[in-house]
């Protein structure tokens, strides 16, 4: 009897070690496959489940998963970011990004801020490293958003519907590449493709696409889509509202960066 | 027993001193201690490697100090995999990387991380006064992970006689100081159920599974980060 009432505590301490928890807005509810619906986060976190509540809405909670993303737990919480500041949209989508050359592309990586916190989302880290970088040497730089469609998060229990990272366009000799600066995971700037072939495990290239909305509602014949955007944006949920509104960020908010650093940097 | 290793350990140390005929400055290198230029604070960002196998994207950072008289480690990993994860500070400067895949299997198993990364100094274990250590001393799971000990216990006992010298775990050469800066730390294991090219090379006594490296990284001084 005493094993049983053991191997029933370790079970549990085993579960409680793996399970996750983290505070974000519910950005949208989608049929995965079968009874099983995803729910995604603004923070890119994901979490499945088979009884969606009707009464969820775009509310913060905070989230508990397992180590397979099911949804444990899911409570109303307080913590979000200031509200944003409306005059920093404006109707034109301009942002030319700085031509750098390669030298001075791995100065800028290697002074990337690397007091990131544990746990901290690929959002606020990309865009705190693109704020600095601004306000500091006033270097222009876009952001590229990977985009998972509910077809692979389903297929690989995936942690996250999106992630994103500063993007750089270098000029190497008479070409001008762009180069992906995500300090967290890569040990130096690397090609789109090579940035994507880190998250996405089938290794298949992912769709560009200009609109959030074909990501929205696609096919799911797709593993990933890909956006460029300015490094003004702050998640996709900018982009969707850019489409939407047809009005666009041309400068930083303040409320978001202070946001940005609170969570993600010590 | 102890007491026998400890007068072996001191009459060797005393042997390096006097009976090796080196010059006198080479003489002093061998009876110097942790030189003070290696106190400091230290950082490792802990990328992902074989993150396909992982099933998710590991990744970590761990913090060095170093002072006069201890070296303190503090680490954590962000992880799916609900196994053990070893960990180790290996002799090397650079981490491997997709063209370190020899036997082109699509996995950088440990046997090709050490060939490029050099052989294991420190075991991060729960236990730095001994090298290797039992397999449950190792952190489990996403961890956080702290540990201290005294620089003189630990350059003792990696100027011990290596016991082993076919393996992968080495010690300090005599005239070797005892530093971390640009050498690298990894983190290895991944869930024991995930199927593995038959060509995947394994740590002796570990499953192929919890020897895969998951993430690597080199130690920097803050200062120069």
């Amino acid at each position: 009897m005493q094993k049983i009432i053991l191997f029933f505590l370790s079970l549990l301490l085993t579960t409680t070690l793996m399970a996750e928890s983290f505070h974000a807005q519910l950005i949208a509810t989608e049929r995965a496959q079968g009874n099983t619906f995803l729910l995604k986060f603004s923070n890119g976190r994901v979490a499945f489940t088979t009884s969606p509540d009707a009464n969820l809405g775009p509310t913060t909670y905070e989230v508990s998963v397992d180590e397979d993303q099911n949804l444990l737990q899911l409570q109303v919480s307080d913590d979000r970011p200031e509200a944003e500041e409306e005059k920093n949209y404006f109707l034109s989508p301009e942002n030319t990004p700085t031509l750098i050359t390669e030298e001075e592309a791995r100065k800028i990586f290697n002074r990337l801020n690397s007091k990131y916190k544990r746990s901290s989302e690929c959002s606020n880290r990309a865009h705190v490293w693109a704020w600095e970088e601004f306000k500091n040497n006033k270097i222009t730089s876009e952001k590229v958003y990977v985009l998972f469609t509910a077809s692979y998060i389903n297929r690989y229990r995936f942690k996250w519907w999106f992630h994103v990272a500063p993007l750089y366009s270098v000029k190497k000799g008479d070409q001008i590449e762009k180069w992906v600066f995500d300090f967290m995971f890569n040990p130096q700037p690397v090609s789109i493709k090579q940035w994507t072939d880190g998250f996405v495990f089938s290794k298949r290239s992912c769709r560009y696409t200009e609109k959030f909305s074909e990501y929205d509602v696609n096919p799911q014949t797709e593993d990933c889509y890909l956006m460029i955007d300015s490094m003004f944006t702050w998640n996709p949920m900018d982009m969707k509202h850019q489409e939407l509104s047809g009005r666009y960020k041309t400068q930083f908010a303040r409320g978001e960066i202070n946001f940005a650093y609170k969570q993600a940097f010590q | 027993m102890k007491k026998i290793k400890t007068t072996a350990k001191y009459i060797s140390l005393l042997c390096l001193i006097s009976c090796n005929p080196e010059t006198k400055d080479q003489k002093s290198i061998l009876v110097t201690t942790t030189p003070a230029s290696i106190t400091g604070d230290y950082q490792v960002i802990l990328r992902p490697l074989n993150n396909h196998l992982a099933g998710w994207i590991p990744n970590g950072k761990s913090e060095l100090k170093i002072d006069d008289k201890t070296l303190s480690i503090k680490s954590w990993i962000d992880d799916s995999s609900a196994v053990t994860h070893r960990q180790f500070i290996l002799k090397g400067s650079r981490c491997p990387t997709l063209e370190d895949d020899k036997n082109k299997d699509g996995v950088i198993d440990i046997i090709e991380t050490v060939r490029v990364s050099g052989k294991i100094i420190l075991p991060l274990d729960n236990n730095l006064q001994v090298q290797l250590g039992p397999l449950d001393q190792y952190p489990f799971g996403n961890f956080a992970y702290d540990q201290e000990i005294s620089l003189k216990d630990l350059e003792e006992d990696l100027r011990q006689p290596d016991s082993n010298p076919d393996d992968h775990v080495i010690k300090l050469t005599p005239r070797e100081f005892l530093s971390f800066e640009n050498k690298v730390m990894i983190v290895l294991g991944i869930n024991e159920k995930t199927i593995l090219p038959d060509l995947t090379q394994n740590l002796d006594g570990v499953s192929p599974q919890l020897s895969i490296p998951i993430v690597c990284g080199l130690i920097k001084k803050t200062d120069e980060l």
